[in-house]
């Protein structure tokens, strides 16, 4: 890694002017999972690295007749264990549950893997000056291709790497962004960006600001998130499905379904919400909400099995919710 | 002078009494009425497991050499290029740094990942700051790197060169005597070793003598190779490797990067320290390269094979050979046979050795194309293979077959092919190994000096990769001496020991270790036995000791216990020298089957998204007679997840643009975990075989062959649809079992 100053926050109000100071050429650190990779392999190479792991502002849980509330330096494994997570937010408790390996839940924070960058083995390697570092090329479209998307594709390829995303915009999160100038609160669906919009970067942060808290608010559904991995510790979602249904006794009076691991930022499918409304999930109604998520897929030359697993793998999430 | 002894070979039943000729002072056979009490029969804990776990041991990455520097590598970002020029005048002023060596060989890359420079500075951040900064103009040429587009004649680098076929009678006839014949191409991936340590070495020159800690299979030849380095006479030069994080294969060459820290070392005057990194390792430090069988195979309607063909593209990297026929013409009786091998190139590191190399994927291929066959014929696979095993009694094949069939219970479990329900669908498969016997006679000299206080030491010029070696070493040192393991003490892992000793490779080891240990120990317990016999008016070859008691076989009323005999050992100690050395090779005294075993794999498939887990690998292994029972199964385990892992997750993934490898961190290259590995069976056939003295063989390479081949198997007895490119992925099995309807 290159050198850099390392500024330990003590507060948010400490954090934020930090990086007002060098805006474009700091990092932000909480659990490290994910920076210091970066670090290591010059993806990163910033001038100044502003810890807010010890802001005890960013880590707390809170949980009321409104919702959850969680500061972004909550660690998974203490999001996982909350008592108001496992009893209300299945899905979060179940994506949190399968990030990466015991060690990375117990460093990694909430906020860390919303914030995380891609695992696109091009990105990771300096050597390639792909769109998402300012090139102008993204590599995996002539290249190789497995585990890159299906969905929202275009002009770079990437899958958003998180688990807790999909299943918090399934449970209608929001997320409040703050900077020295002040702070806004918007949907977490609203937080990600395509690369469409923007290559270089996943979602709306701007320079100089922070992730501060995510709400979840309060509702009465039921909720699961299914991941697909090649091994069952330590990897990446292949696709994933985060699914938040509200039912009136067995019919579904509303739904809320969220891809993982198949676009370059948590994929709701819409057409999939509107017509579970209304029905039972059966095995048919499932197998046939599959079909639906994948409709738009255009996979490319090594992820056409890709569409097939998601088949599954949103058959699988919903069939959980009805067990 | 010899003195002729019978011994009982054979297996289970099948025995027979043979005799034979052994030299005076060398001792006898341990043949099947001899029972152990210390190796092979109860477990012994690795006697070096505690120092591994709490950390004491000290691997090559450990060591910290007084006033010792680090190095990096400069390496070559592309996969083929011309160096036109290399500045490094930017590093060598950087902070820390003592030193910039440019690589020889400058004149072309042949792949990412090629050594171009080493930077030596007081810290290792130091000096890949200062490896970052040495400034390298390359002119970037043609590459390629997908196996897929190496066989053509505009490969930039050179073109195919074929070997002359291996031919055993006449496969053209053989496929018209058939009933039913099967042909189809096999393919398998490239997979680095991944050992748990990393390439490295520490290079020190101190007081006119050159030491260099590596961790390396070898510490002879590395001997050879440090001194050659470094300009040394081999008596002052010295190679330690006490503890070593595995090799796999891949640490049995010297290297480059040994020969410029050696360089260094020399040039500045300070140890030179370098260990690779993942990236360094995957890239350059060896591999199992990748194959493309064409397999035909023919057989009657009973299933006997009438005629196999192979025709092999082997896929070695830049240079060099690889094969992979072996098993087509080893593992199953057909008397007619063809294999031809070809190696292509691409702007890849080169293969290296892996465990038993080219078995695991000569095997794929030749028990995927018979589970095909067998598909085809609607037979069951296990009937046909042991068929085509059942050669003679003594050989212990059809045995092996047996006990796995019952021990894992195929008749219940084998259904016809694709027959289970879903969307789980179960399925079974069953492959053989083989591997030649490897002992080297002369190839080691072990040395054993017994103390008067009753413990024992035991020297071997050796070194321990991590396979429990030491336990092996002790075990069959407390074997011969009738003593305790716990009084054993085992020196390795340092040329000053003085004693030649095999490399770690081809599964030597132990058929070359213990018999030597097996003589030393001997001998010196005889020495000691001369100094009791006069008392009790016995011959010293008479006088045994078994459980720490020593008695006169003759008349087992003469007994005292260990202690009270080693008193006479005196305070000179007693030392004998041991070898090697082999009965004599006379018709109809050794088995001659080499190594022989069968596995048997279970395996479930999910066919709605693809998800493969191996569930259980039933292992029947002979390695002779074990000399540590818990290591020897731990080798067979070892191998069995090693060979899961090459199954179904292990794929070098080389891309196509700039030809770089993608994955070279744990990250995307997969390697299972716990939660992937299967419940594993290891069953140990003892074969009593007198190659040695002590019937030992080696065991660390034939669990790994059949077990990738078995779980395929499995996959295509659960599908009903053949897989026939390895790692068996998720996406493999959805396009086997829906891309036609895409």
């Amino acid at each position: 890694m290159n050198k850099f100053e390392f500024a330990v926050a003590d507060s948010i109000q400490t954090a934020l002017e930090e990086l007002n100071e060098h805006p474009a050429a700091a990092k932000v650190h909480a659990g490290g999972v994910d920076l210091v990779g970066e670090l290591k392999h010059y993806t990163a190479q910033p001038d100044i690295v502003v810890d807010i792991s010890e802001i005890p502002d960013l880590k707390w849980i809170a949980d009321d007749a409104e919702g959850t509330t969680i500061g972004a330096s909550v660690k998974l494994i203490d999001v996982i264990r909350h008592e108001a997570v496992s009893k209300k937010h299945a899905a979060l408790q179940e994506a949190a549950s399968v990030v990466g390996s015991p060690q990375i839940r117990n460093m990694g924070t909430i906020g860390g893997n919303l914030c995380q960058r891609p695992r696109c083995w091009y990105y990771r390697d300096e050597a390639y000056h792909c769109l998402k570092k300012g090139g102008d090329e993204c590599f995996s479209v002539a290249g190789r291709n497995r585990n890159h998307c299906i969905l929202g594709g275009g002009p770079c390829y990437i899958v958003h790497p998180s688990d807790c995303a999909p299943a918090l915009i399934a449970l209608n999160a929001s997320v409040a962004l703050q900077s020295v100038k002040g702070k806004r609160e918007l949907p977490l669906e609203d937080f990600f960006i395509l690369p469409e919009s923007d290559a270089t970067r996943e979602n709306v942060l701007q320079p100089g600001e922070i992730l501060t808290y995510i709400h979840i608010p309060a509702h009465a559904g039921k909720s699961a998130y299914i991941k697909f991995r090649e091994k069952e510790g330590f990897d990446w979602a292949l696709s994933a499905c985060a699914a938040a249904l509200e039912f009136s006794g067995k019919t579904c009076r509303s739904a809320r379904v969220v891809l993982g691991g198949v676009a370059p930022i948590p994929w709701r499918v819409r057409s999939v919400e509107s017509y579970l409304q209304g029905k039972e999930i059966t095995e048919e109604t499932a197998r046939r909400a599959g079909e639906m998520a994948v409709e738009d897929a255009m996979p490319l030359a090594e992820n056409a099995n890709k569409v097939l697993l998601t088949k599954a793998i949103v058959k699988q999430a919903l069939l959980k919710l009805n067990a | 002078m010899v003195k002729n002894i019978s011994a009982l070979i054979g297996h289970d039943d099948v025995t027979k009494l043979v005799q034979f000729d052994v030299p005076d002072g060398e001792p006898g056979f341990w043949d099947k009425q001899y029972k152990f009490v210390v190796a092979g029969e109860k477990p012994v804990r690795r006697l070096d497991g505690m120092e591994k776990v709490t950390g004491k041991a000290k691997y090559t990455y450990d060591i910290y050499r007084p006033n010792q520097l680090c190095a990096e590598l400069v390496l070559c970002p592309h996969a083929h290029a011309r160096i036109v020029g290399v500045d490094a005048s930017k590093a060598e002023k950087m902070p820390g740094v003592r030193g910039v060596m440019l690589a020889e060989n400058l004149d072309a890359a042949m792949f990412a990942g090629w050594i171009i420079a080493m930077v030596a500075a007081d810290t290792i951040q130091q000096a890949r700051d200062a490896a970052r900064s040495v400034l390298v103009e390359y002119d970037a040429q043609d590459f390629v790197v997908l196996e897929d587009d190496a066989g053509k004649d505009d490969n930039p680098i050179r073109k195919p060169s074929s070997g002359n076929p291996s031919i055993k009678g006449d496969v053209e006839k053989g496929f018209q005597e058939a009933f039913a014949v099967h042909e189809a191409e096999y393919v398998t991936q490239t997979t680095p070793h991944n050992c748990l340590e990393t390439h490295g070495c520490v290079a020190e020159f101190k007081n006119g003598e050159l030491t260099v800690w590596f961790s390396t299979q070898s510490l002879w030849s590395m001997q050879q190779a440090v001194a050659g380095y470094g300009g040394m006479p081999l008596n002052k030069t010295r190679v330690i490797t006490e503890y070593m994080g595995g090799g796999f294969g891949s640490k049995l060459f010297g290297e480059q990067f040994a020969d410029m820290c050696v360089k260094m070392a020399k040039k500045i005057g300070r140890p030179i320290k370098f260990m690779a990194n993942r990236y360094f390792d995957s890239v350059a430090c060896g591999n199992k390269p990748a194959a493309k069988m064409h397999v035909k195979i023919g057989a009657q309607k009973d299933g006997a094979f009438t005629a196999i063909r192979a025709d092999c593209l082997n896929y070695p990297g830049f240079s060099g050979g690889a094969s992979v026929a072996t098993p087509f013409r080893s593992h199953y009786e057909c008397p007619n046979i063809y294999t031809q091998e070809t190696n292509v190139y691409t702007n890849t590191g080169l293969s290296r050795p892996f465990r038993a190399p080219g078995r695991p994927q000569g095997s794929f291929g030749l028990e995927m194309a018979i589970e095909e066959l067998c598909m085809k014929m609607g037979l069951d696979p296990y009937e046909v293979k042991i068929k085509n095993v059942d050669v003679s009694p003594l050989d212990p094949r059809k045995y092996q077959f047996e006990v796995g069939a019952e021990r894992f219970g195929w008749k219940k479990k084998f259904k016809k092919h694709g027959s289970d329900a879903g969307p789980v669908k179960t399925g079974v498969g069953c492959a053989v190994t083989y591997w030649g016997y490897s002992g080297d006679p002369g190839g080691a000299v072990c040395r054993c000096t017994l103390f008067m206080d009753g413990s024992a030491e035991v020297a071997i010029g050796c070194q321990d990769l991590g396979t429990g070696f030491r336990t092996m070493a002790a075990c069959t040192a407390a074997e011969t001496l009738g003593i305790d393991v716990q009084r054993i003490q085992v020196l390795t892992g340092d040329t000053d020991i003085g004693l030649v000793g095999p490399l770690s490779g081809g599964s030597k080891t132990t058929p070359t270790v213990a018999p030597a240990i097996k003589s030393a120990c001997y001998k010196a317990q005889q020495k000691l036995f001369g100094r009791i016999a006069g008392d009790w008016d016995a011959k010293p070859e008479d006088i045994v000791c078994r459980e720490n008691a020593v008695f006169n076989k003759e008349n087992p009323e003469q007994k005292m216990p260990w202690n009270e005999a080693a008193q006479k050992v005196g305070s000179n100690m007693i030392v004998a020298l041991g070898e090697h050395i082999p009965p004599p090779d006379v018709e109809g005294i050794r088995i001659g089957t080499g190594l022989r075993g069968a596995q048997f794999a279970q395996v479930e498939v999910n066919v709605e998204t693809g998800k493969i887990s191996c569930k259980k690998v039933v292992a029947v292994q002979d390695c002779g007679r074990a000399m540590a029972k818990a290591q020897a199964e731990s080798q067979i385990c070892g191998g069995v997840i090693q060979g899961v892992s090459y199954a179904l997750f292990e794929d070098r993934i080389m891309d196509s643009v700039l030809g770089r490898q993608l994955n070279p961190q744990m990250e995307h290259y997969k390697i299972l975990n716990a939660m992937e590995a299967p419940d594993i069976e290891p069953i140990l056939i003892d074969v009593f075989d007198p190659v040695n003295c002590a019937s030992a063989k080696g065991i660390g390479e034939p669990p790994h062959v059949p077990t990738a081949a078995a779980v395929a198997c499995a996959v295509c007895n659960a599908i009903g649809k053949p897989i026939r490119s390895l790692p068996i992925t998720p996406y493999k099995v959805l396009e086997a079992l829906y891309g036609e309807r895409r």
